[in-house]
């Protein structure tokens, strides 16, 4: 049976095919909703933050009184994310530029380390648009942070292999579904090749995270029934409990969102064909019963099909 | 999550005591701590098996949340009657399979 099932589910999430972008240039004209920071990494701050800034705390500002940064913006606006450009050609893919953990400060109070999370961002459809057809279904979700504003070599000791949770919480007309309990081990580089027009070719590494979500097939099927038309559906991604494989305090360890500049979020999804994967997995759930209703009847005295079948190639 | 881990727990102890009780009529296990660690090694390793290594219990939950609609319902019917068909075996004849 079990082996039933997993033919079954895999008959249904086919998806062999490659990643497509899910970004596309945003028009800031006409957000649906706003993009906002949720949770911006947990307990990493200095006490010179606390007293005298704001900071995204638990989905509101730390402190309604301060400005988030020197030059004093309404705190409110911490939660505010506005991607400042779109990048394409020098990233893997598609990408929007967007703020940092915390706010440049002149005094240097940033406390400098990343905090092990919750990290968790609200994006609106901009970072998803028209390029996901409201007629797909998602079978894979990939994210991609990495903060470009340093190059490194790829072998730097700044890279560690290191483990994190996520989640996936999709908000369509006022009501949410969550898929939790991703867990993912990997390392803090990301490493590619883009095409410089100085350069030529050039392999580059910057801090990076690569987080990808795979749904189950049944995910899939609860998701495409779930999201009805994807520019207004807000998308939250929670990445938490970051810890080192070397089992050292996570503090030092950098992370691409973790810092007071701007870094690179690029989205990137596989679609499968929605009726075939239902049809596939549906189709087969209804052998799967009528065979299991067989095997019920046939575990009783009253029918035995083994025997009979014996029984029957004897006579 | 409770209910599709005790779906499982439950077809794995029915199946483990069969497995012990075929055993035993045939001439193995006698011994009562024989038949007790063979029967707790079935249980956890054929448990673990479906619950690390196949997605026999997301399934279950999937089918317990209606993500699979009537199909998933028809399937949970159908190995609800097959876990009391195995229930009453057990009861009646000492064998959860006969």
């Amino acid at each position: 049976m079990p082996f039933a099932v997993a033919i079954i589910t895999n008959a249904g999430s086919s998806s062999e095919g490659e990643y497509q972008d899910s970004i596309s240039f945003p028009n800031p004209a006409y957000p649906p909703f706003s993009s906002t920071y949720v949770n911006n990494g947990g307990d990493n701050y200095s006490s010179y933050y606390s007293d005298n800034r704001a900071f995204v705390s638990e989905e509101r500002g730390s402190n309604p009184n301060f400005p988030c940064s020197l030059g004093g913006t309404p705190s409110d606006n911490c939660f505010l994310l506005s991607p400042s450009s779109t990048l394409v050609g020098s990233t893997p893919m598609t990408s929007l530029e967007i703020e940092q953990t915390h706010y440049f400060n002149n005094n240097t109070a940033y406390v400098g380390s990343s905090g092990d999370g919750p990290f968790t961002w609200s994006l609106n459809s901009w970072f998803f648009s028209e390029l996901i057809e409201n007629e797909e279904a998602i079978d894979k979700f990939r994210f991609s942070f990495f903060d470009q504003a340093v190059d490194y070599n790829c072998g730097a000791s700044i890279f560690e292999n290191i483990s994190w949770t996520g989640s996936l919480t999709f908000i369509y007309d006022n009501d949410t579904l969550t898929f939790s309990d991703f867990a993912f081990q990997g390392s803090n580089k990301i490493e590619y090749v883009y095409r410089s027009v100085q350069h030529g070719f050039v392999q580059t590494c910057h801090v990076g995270l690569v987080v990808e979500f795979d749904l189950t097939a049944f995910e899939t099927l609860e998701l495409d029934t779930f999201v009805q038309d994807w520019n207004w559906t807000l998308i939250e991604v929670e990445l938490d409990n970051f810890e080192r494989e070397d089992f050292l305090p996570f503090a030092d360890t950098p992370l691409p969102f973790a810092g007071t500049d701007e870094f690179q979020l690029g989205v990137e999804h596989q679609p499968v064909n929605s009726a075939e994967a239902g049809f596939l997995i549906k189709t087969g759930t209804i052998i799967l019963a009528v065979l299991t209703f067989v095997l019920a009847i046939a575990s009783t005295n009253y029918w035995d099909p083994f025997r009979n079948a014996v029984k029957g190639a004897l006579d | 999550l409770i209910g599709t881990e005790g779906i499982i727990y439950l077809a794995t102890l029915l199946l483990t005591l069969t497995v012990v009780g075929r055993a035993g009529d045939a001439g193995f296990l006698n011994g009562a701590f024989q038949r007790g660690f063979a029967g707790v090694s079935t249980q956890v390793v054929s448990a673990n098996f479906l619950l690390s290594y196949t997605n026999f219990e997301t399934f279950l939950r999937a089918c317990l949340e209606g993500m699979l609609g009537f199909s998933g319902y028809l399937y949970l019917a159908s190995l609800g009657l097959l876990l009391v068909v195995w229930i009453s075996n057990l009861v009646e004849y000492r064998q959860a399979i006969v």
